[in-house]
Order: structure tokens, then sequence, then C-alpha cells
């Protein structure tokens, strides 16, 4: 379904996490910043951080490396949360670092392997080459799906 | 139409659905007024009149027309040139239904064919008193009432008089019960809702004038009217914020302190305010909801031939706006129910000697902070026999967890999803879709429903439902490094023990922390064991610890592996324990059942905008929502219902059945009995049977006299007799190293006894046969194997009679009753020797037999039998089939039977009475059992 939805040229925000780097198109991403005080709450899914206060919203902050089942290996410094909106609902996604914000013509994308450096494609819209190295262009919908386990 | 001012359509269709939000309770009036009131004919008259012309400027002919001739009604009733009747009204009715809906669907509306309508009215204007049936049928009316909730469009010309509700309806959230609308939703242009919420209430009608809240709804889901006052008030406390503002910033500028404290306090007053008065603008008067009821039940109760009386109670009590929009589908469905299944014909409640009048009550009113809405009717009520043949029949339950449900219990089974009582699908109440569906729609509001139903004189439903849902005071706590809020209304008290106390007042139940409380335990429930807390939090790099520490909690529950667990559980309560602090604990209730939660801190109860939670927390009940904290921080909002869910904890009543509960799916055997666990001294456990305890106490060593040679203890403004087991089945001395000391307050005859032990260990429910062989001897019964371990069953009575025969023999009384013959049928070898020791010990003559087979047989050799205690489970026969054998002949008419189970039910009951059985008794409660030998054993007259 997926190098279609990137026909246009797009300004891509690239993050990390774990030893993937991931794309988001500028458009999808809300806001970055630091990672806030995170209040722990229990939910039927582990990757979820828990909640933060933002201007007096309650957002829900997942853990993408938990969420994409990756070794946790990060440097609280340079943690940050990625806002993004989905339905109605803000969700603050926990990224290990934010690198960059690149440019992308539409020929650069292309399909996604069946794994992208250990977590699974579903997670994944398309990469894109970023000169020398891959970007993996977040599907958010999948990733935020509460269905899928 | 296309080239129509949209904007003065807007404004027409606006006005039209004002004036007719009204016209429904004006016509109910009218059928209801003694002579002419001039007032409330006139405002009919002047409502279609606006609409006749508003209809005309846009070229709706058919609106023009349908209100026009209606206008032509009124103008006579006006003149009093005609006598107001059910059926003129019942058409004016079904007129002003249709001219609502087509003011909801204006570009259909000339597609609505109201020929039916206009020639109805025509013979009205032509004095032609139309008999009953001419009128657009009223039943049709009632039956389309379904679809106003469905904002249906017009269906085949046939079914003219499409009821639309006058705007008045809540959401659309109906199950679809109305029959389906033929034609599919013209695009209608759905007057979007009023802009200005300050628009004040205009013009000059009447209606306008009423109640602002009462119109509000009429413009829709998305807006309110607010009365100006209020708005002043509003903007009178903005305008003081903004002052107080100003002095902030100058004395923080200025760094004056002197005036910064009363700046603070003066935004704190305000912001209270504020707060408040914004709230109430979300306040409307249930009265919204309430008044169409009026119609729906004067329609049905036409339609069923049933008369009905409806009382409306406390319909000005206010609800946040999004409650009572809320409330309109369940109430509606619940009054439907009443007055379709409920309230009986005249003529069937004539037969049960009732006023012909059907009595239907809407009361709300305030209780304990929260909202209650009854619906009530005197109606036939519920039989719960045939709500429980319907649930087993639906396989919603087994025959046996019915036999254990008392009636009340039975009745809430109709709030189950899929339960119907409706022997047929009516028009009026549904087609299965029922009560969970009610249930389901009240919960979504934090309502929670009851039911109370007796059989033949009436049903009432309590609708319990909170003020508003957007702010709720609530009781903040800390748990480790986290804050939750508790809603108040949940909270029951909060119990402070202090470090001495610890160990008595918090006990470890079989793994299962409970707290001691005024004679009651209750489950204590840890959070951080269920939410992770520490553990599984700071620790980034944990992947599934959450799904680890649910594994382990379900362990414990299931009891798989008692040590471990306990030691778990020990070690972690006790290390939070040993501090020097008290621990703080919070008693909740979740519906009638309570528990404790153990806090680290109790902070202060403060009133908490709640914030919706995100998708990811869907699946979990535990929290209903979360609160941003003075320092912006967030604290979650536990929902107790949920943790209790979560925690496993049963939600039976009773403090010994909460923890019988853990094992409950196997408890329905019929054979099992509730043991309770003593500790004499170390190493050595008793088990008692749980039935025969009156009560269990605690004293202090302290607290023991001497009377006589006998430990006694003053108790409830007497004196308790107490034993111990030491000398009597035990060579140690009872336990008393924490000077503290339990009672197990049993009765012998009439007076009460208390078995000494040093400790209470847990109550179980036993299922396994009690081994009476190995163990047994004088003041043992027999033996059991519990989690692994040797409980020696104690006989209390035997103990007693160890203790001191003559004694025992004084309190059971003199064998008067020699002359009584008992056959006890039991296949339990233990029950049966426990159960004949007992009436034996009353004075009875006992005669025993293993199986129902075996019984007959005893019973046909002994004719001196004087009554005959059965089991129910048993081998070759059971005690219901032997029942009937001894019922069907004749000889044994009169032969008192008595079935002792280890648990009776409703159910069950019937079922026993059915083949012929008396009464039910309680395996091993002595008491009731000599008592019902006494009662109803007589000597048998023995025909020469």
């Amino acid at each position: 379904m997926s190098e279609t939805l990137f026909l246009e040229d797009t300004e891509i925000i690239v993050f990390r996490v774990g030893d993937i780097t991931i794309g988001l198109p500028i458009t999808e991403v809300r806001e970055i910043f630091k990672s806030p005080q995170i209040t722990p709450v229990h939910t039927a899914y582990s990757y979820v951080n828990g909640v933060i206060n933002l201007r007096g919203s309650i957002v829900t902050i997942i853990d993408l490396s938990k969420r994409m089942s990756l070794p946790i290996n990060r440097n609280v410094k340079a943690v940050h949360i990625v806002l993004v909106e989905i339905g109605e609902e803000l969700i603050g996604l926990l990224v290990d670092g934010i690198e960059d914000s690149v440019f992308a013509s539409s020929d650069d994308f292309f399909p996604v392997p069946a794994t992208v450096n250990g977590a699974d494609s579903n997670y994944f819209r398309a990469l894109f080459r970023r000169k020398e190295d891959l970007v993996a262009m977040l599907d958010l919908e999948n990733t935020l799906d509460t269905e899928a386990a | 139409m296309d080239d129509m001012d949209e904007e003065v359509l807007q404004l027409f269709v606006e006005e039209s659905r004002e004036h007719l939000a009204g016209i429904e309770d004006d016509l109910l009036a009218m059928e209801a007024m003694d002579g002419l009131d001039e007032d409330l004919v006139n405002r009919v008259f002047r409502t279609l009149h606006t609409i006749k012309g508003g209809a005309g400027f846009f070229d709706l002919i058919n609106l023009q027309n349908l209100a026009h001739s209606m206008e032509n009604i009124l103008d006579l009733i006006r003149k009093d040139e005609l006598q107001t009747t059910k059926m003129i009204v019942s058409s004016l009715l079904a007129g002003a239904d249709t001219v609502a809906s087509m003011v909801d669907n204006l570009e259909a509306s000339n597609d609505y064919d109201i020929s039916e309508h206009l020639s109805v009215f025509d013979g009205v204007l032509k004095g032609d008193v139309a008999p009953e049936a001419t009128v657009v049928a009223p039943s049709e009316a009632t039956e389309v009432n379904e679809a106003e909730e469905q904002e249906a469009p017009p269906e085949e010309p046939a079914d003219t008089e499409q009821v639309v509700a006058e705007g008045v309806a809540p959401v659309a959230e109906q199950e679809p019960t109305a029959p389906e609308p033929a034609k599919s939703t013209p695009a209608a242009p759905v007057a979007p809702v009023t802009k200005a919420v300050a628009e004040t209430p205009k013009s000059a009608t009447p209606d306008a004038k009423a109640t602002p809240a009462k119109t509000a709804t009429t413009t829709g889901d998305q807006s309110i009217r607010v009365h100006l006052s209020l708005l002043d008030r509003l903007m009178e406390l903005a305008g003081e914020l903004v002052l107080t503002r100003n002095s902030l910033i100058q004395s923080v500028e200025t760094g004056d302190p002197a005036l910064l404290q009363p700046a603070a306090k003066k935004v704190d007053a305000i912001t209270s305010q504020l707060q408040r008065a914004i709230m109430s603008t979300r306040m409307q008067t249930i009265d919204i909801v309430f008044s169409k009821f009026r119609r729906i039940v004067r329609d049905l109760s036409g339609q069923l031939g049933k008369q009905i009386n409806l009382e409306i109670l406390g319909e000005d009590v206010e609800l946040d706006k999004t409650i009572i929009e809320a409330l309109g589908d369940p109430l509606t469905h619940l009054v439907r129910n009443s007055i379709d299944h409920g309230l009986e014909t005249p003529a069937q409640r004539k037969a049960a000697g009732k006023p012909p009048f059907g009595q239907l009550r809407l009361h709300a009113f305030h209780e304990a902070g929260q909202v209650v809405i009854e619906v009530s009717d005197n109606g036939a009520g519920i039989d719960p026999k045939r709500i429980a043949s319907k649930a087993i029949e639906k396989g919603m339950v087994s025959e046996e967890e019915i036999a254990r449900m008392n009636e009340k219990d039975i009745v809430r089974l109709i709030f189950q999803p899929g339960f119907s009582t409706a022997e047929e699908v009516t028009d009026i109440s549904g087609r299965g879709v029922g009560m969970d569906v009610v249930r389901q729609n009240l919960a979504k509001v934090g309502g929670v429903a009851d039911i109370e139903s007796v059989l033949g004189s009436g049903t009432t439903i309590r609708v319990k439902l909170p003020l508003t849902l957007a702010i709720i005071p609530s009781v903040l706590v800390g748990i480790s490094t986290e804050n939750f809020a508790i809603p108040q209304v949940n909270v029951v008290e909060m119990v402070g023990i202090a470090p001495d106390e610890i160990k008595t007042r918090i006990q470890h139940v079989g793994g299962v922390a409970m707290l001691r409380l005024r004679g009651d335990l209750l489950p204590l429930i840890e959070l951080s064991d269920f939410f992770g807390i520490t553990q599984t939090y700071n620790d980034v790099d944990t992947g599934s610890v959450r799904e680890e520490r649910r594994d382990r909690l379900a362990d414990r529950r299931e009891n798989e592996d008692p040590d471990e667990t306990t030691n778990n559980l020990r070690g972690g309560v006790e290390r939070r324990e040993s501090a020097d602090s008290s621990v703080n604990i919070v008693i909740v209730a979740a519906g009638a059942f309570k528990y404790g939660i153990r806090v680290d801190e109790l902070h202060e109860s403060a009133e908490i905008v709640v914030k919706p939670l995100g998708m990811h927390f869907r699946g979990s009940n535990e929290f209903s929502g979360a609160t941003i904290l003075g320092d912006g921080t967030v604290a979650l909002i536990l929902d107790v219902d949920g943790v209790r869910r979560l925690s496993g904890a049963s939600e039976s009543q009773q403090t010994e059945s909460d923890m019988r509960g853990r094992d409950s799916e196997e408890a329905h055997d019929v054979d099992s009995c509730s043991i309770l666990i003593i500790q004499h001294a170390e190493d050595e456990v008793y088990a008692v049977p749980l039935q025969l305890v009156a009560r269990i106490e605690r004293f202090s060593t302290s607290d023991l006299q001497d009377v006589g040679d006998r430990k006694a203890i003053s108790y409830r403004g007497g004196i308790l007799p107490l034993i111990s087991l030491e000398g009597i089945v035990s060579s140690q001395p009872l336990d008393v190293s924490t000077n503290e000391f339990y009672v197990i307050v049993y009765t012998v005859g009439n007076e009460e006894i208390g078995l000494m032990a040093s400790d209470i260990r847990d109550i179980v429910d036993y299922k396994d046969t009690i081994d009476n062989r190995t163990h047994k001897r004088a003041g043992i019964a027999g033996s059991m194997i519990v989690n692994g371990e040797i409980l020696q069953f104690l006989d209390l009575y035997g103990i007693l009679e160890l203790d001191d025969p003559e004694w025992t023999e004084h309190l059971i009384g003199s064998n008067e009753e020699s002359n009584h013959t008992v056959l006890l049928v039991e296949d339990s070898p233990f029950f049966q020797s426990q159960m004949k020791k007992e009436i034996e010990a009353a004075g009875f003559i006992v005669l025993t037999a293993d199986d129902g087979l075996l019984g007959l047989e005893v019973l046909r050799t002994h004719p001196e039998i004087t009554m005959v205690l059965t089991d129910i489970e048993m081998p070759n026969m059971d005690g219901l089939e032997m029942a009937r054998a001894i019922r069907a002949k004749p000889e044994y008419k009169d032969l008192p039977l008595v079935a002792v189970t280890s648990l009776a039910g409703a159910a069950a009951e019937q079922k026993g009475a059915a083949a012929g059985i008396d009464e039910y008794q309680i395996k091993l409660d002595r008491e009731q059992l000599v008592d019902v030998c006494r009662r109803l054993s007589k000597p048998r007259i023995v025909s020469a």
C-alpha cells in the first residue's frame, strides 16, 4: 500500500530507535520535545511507557523500541518524544534520538524488505535512501494499532 | 428550493423546532383540560400558524397544508365549537409528529404523504366525529415512536404519520427495535445547532419562556443554551480574574510578598467559583428526559389496552448534559419494558385484585452525592423462575449456578448480555437486545443499574448516576512513587494501622492479605503488585515484566504453590510493614463489595478534572481516566471495580465467602463444605466446619478470667465460657506467645461456647472426602488434606463432651424425643456419622441408609420412622428421586421430608419442593438440624 503515499516530494524528520533510522513526514509530526517526566501506567500493552501532561492533555507515550521488540540501548539524555496525531488522539513516540530533517523526492522511496534491522516490516511504509544510509518510513497506523499484538 | 437563502431557512428550522418542542406537552395538556384553556390552545395554534407561514414562504406546500388543517381544528377548539376528545388529540399528536419530521427533513417534506392526516382533519372539521379507527392509527404512531431516536426518514406513503421527535430525543443509539424505514435517509438539511450560546431566550412565545434548559436540547447535541444570568455571572468572574491577575503580576514584579498572598488567595477563590459556574452551564434538568415519557406512556398504553398512570417526581433534578443525553435511550427502554411486560391489562389487574390503573413512576432524587433515578411499576413483577429457566436455556448459567443463587441475583441476570425476557418479540420492547444494552449505555456515563422485583406486586429499577462526569471529588493517594486518585464515591473510609497492630490486623490467608476491620475480614490489595510500579517501570530494559507479575498473581490466586507465593507476599508485605510507620489503608466499595487498598501516603481530597486516556487504555479496566495535579504531574484515577476484577477478589458480599470465592469454579460440588483452619500450637492445625461458627473474636490474654475451674471471658455483656484443645485432643498448651488469641464462638443448645485458638489460618472450600477413619478419635471427627497439610477435623460437640460431659448434657437437653425415629439417607460416611451423632445427641433414634434405594428399603421395613433427612446427590438413587418415590405412596404423604445439602439455593429448593421435599437444611448446621427434627418429626399414627 505504501510507496504510493510518497508520490510527492516530502520533508522528513529522521530519528533513531535502537539501531534503526526512522523517518516520518514532517506533516505527520506535531511536535518534538525532550522527554518530560513520564508517569508510568499499567496497561495491556507492555510498550506503553506511561502518560505525560502536555499542556493539560493526557498523552500516552509509546516506546518505539519496545513496540518493535528491539534491544534497548539508549542514552537517556538523547531521548525525545515525537508527538503524532492519530484519529483524534495525540500520542507521543519515545525515540532514542533526533537526527535530522531531510528533503526527499518521490524517487528516493522503495519497498520495505521483510525486516528492517530486526524490526518487522509491518511497522514501515517504505524505505528512503538518504545518501549512504537508509531511513525506514514509519507506518503510524500499524505501529499504533492496538489490535495487533 | 435551491435558490433559497440557506440562512433564513435555517432560522426557520430552528424556530420551528423550538416551537414544536412544547407542542406535545401542550396537546397532552389539552386532552386533560377541563373546559377550555384558551392560553393553551392559543399557544398550539400560534405554533402551527408560525410554521404554516414559514412553510408558505419557502414553498413547502405539504408542510403548509398540514399545519393549516391542524390550525383549523385548533381554531374550532379555540372558539369552543369543537370539544377536544382523545381521538382529536391523537390525530393532532400524530400530525405534530409529522410536522416535526418534515421540519427535520425539509427537502423531503413535499414527498410526505399527508393525505390521511388531511382526511382525518377534514372529517373532524365536518363534524364527523370519527370513530377511533379513522384516526391515523395511534398504534402505528407509537411504533414509529421507536424510530424517533433514529431520526427515521419518511416511510412508505401508507405510514404517513412518521414520527420524528420534536428534537427532544437525545443521542441516537437506540437498538434497532423500530421497523426498518423503507427509504434511506434523504440528504436532509439537518439544521446545524445554534451557534450562539449567548442567545437569549427570545421571542414572546410562551415556549421560549419556559426553562432555558428545557429548550436547550432542542437545538441538538453539540450546543447548549445557557441562561443569560449565568453568562453574566461568568463574565463577572472572568473580569474579576483579570483584575486579580493584574495584581498578581504586579506583586510578582515588585516582589512584595505582602501583596502576593492575598492575590493568590483571590485567584484560588475565583477559580473555584468560575469552575462551579462553568459546571453549572453543563447542568440540565432531568425533565428533558422525563417529559417525553408522558407521550410514550399515553401512546403505548393505548396501543396495549392498558390503563397507566404516570407519575413523575423530581423532574427538576439536575445532571450533566452528557449524562442527560445518554439517559434517554436506557430510560425509554426501561419505561417500555414496564409498560409492555410489567404492567398488566385492566382485566388482569382486576383478577389479581389490583386497581385497574397501573402505576408507573419515574422518580429522580439525590442520594449520597449521586443522582438516583427509579423506574417503578406496580405490575406483575418478574418471575425468577422464568428468568432462571431462560438463562439456563440460553446457556448463560448452569443449573447448579442457579441453584446457588438467591432470587434477587436471578432477577439480575436480565442485565446479562443476550438476555431478553420477552417470550415473543414485540414492537414495544425490542427483540433480544434488552437490559444489557441499558446497563452498558448507563455504564458509559458512570451509571449503575439494579433491579428489584416482587412477583405479583411490581418492579423497581434503580439507576445511580454521577452528577457530572467532568469533575469528581477524589482522594489522592501515593503508592510507591506514583500518585493515584480514588473517586470519593468509592471511598468508604480510611484506616490507619499503628505499627504494633499490623501483625494482628493484617493477616495472610492462603496467600491473600486480609484486613481485619471491626469483625470483618476484607481483602487487602497491593496496587504495586498489580501495576508493577517500582519494579517494572524504573527499569526500561525489561520488556515483559508486567506479564510475569501477572502470572505470579494468577498463581497466587489459584494457590498452586502456596508456600512460594505466600512467602513472596509475606516477604513483600513485611518489608513494607517492618517500618516504624503505620500502614494506611483506603477502604473502597465496588458495588456491595468492599476491599482495602494499601497506600503509602494519603494526600488531600481534591476535586479533580477528569481527562480521558488514550486508546491504549481501552483494554485496561483499572483506570477510569487521569487527572493533572497541582504540580503538573499526572495521577491516574482508579476504577475500583476494575481493580477488584484484576485482583480476582470475589464479588460475593460475605467476608467468609470472599475468601472462599477463590476456588469457586468448582464450588458447585454439592458435598463441599467450608472449613475454618485454626492453629492451636505450632505444627498443630485443626479444621472446624465454618457453618457452625457464629463469630470469630480476638482477645488479649489479660482478658482471661477464671470462672470455677473453667476459663471464660467477658463478652458482650456476659460471660463466654472457653474451652481449650489442650488436654482434650492436644497435648500442647495453646500458643499465646503474642499475648493474644482467637475465640471461635459457636452455640450449643442456647449457650455460646468459645474455642480458643492461637491463630486463624484460612477459610477454604473443601471438596474432597473427609477421611473419617485414620484419625478418628474422641473429639476428632476425621482428617483432611488441605494444601498438602493434614488437618484434623474437630468435632465441636465432641470436644465439649470430653471437656465436661455433664455440662454438655445440660446444654443439649434431655432425651425426651426418644419415641422419634429419623431416617438419615446420606452417602458420605463422614457427613452421615456427623449428622447421626448430632441428631442422636438431641435424643432421636437415627437409622441410616447410604443411598436412595437403601433409604426406601429402610423406610419400608421400619414403619416407626417419623421423618426422613436426605442428601440430594447420591449414587444409585438421588434424594429427589427418592422423595418422589416416597411421596408416590399414600401412606407417606405426610411424612416430613427434609433435604440436607451443603449449598441450598432458591432454584434447588423449588426443585426439591416439586419432588415433595418439605424443607432444606444445611449440612452440619447442628442447631438447624436439631430444630427441624424437633419441629417436623411427629409420631406416626400407625394404623392397626
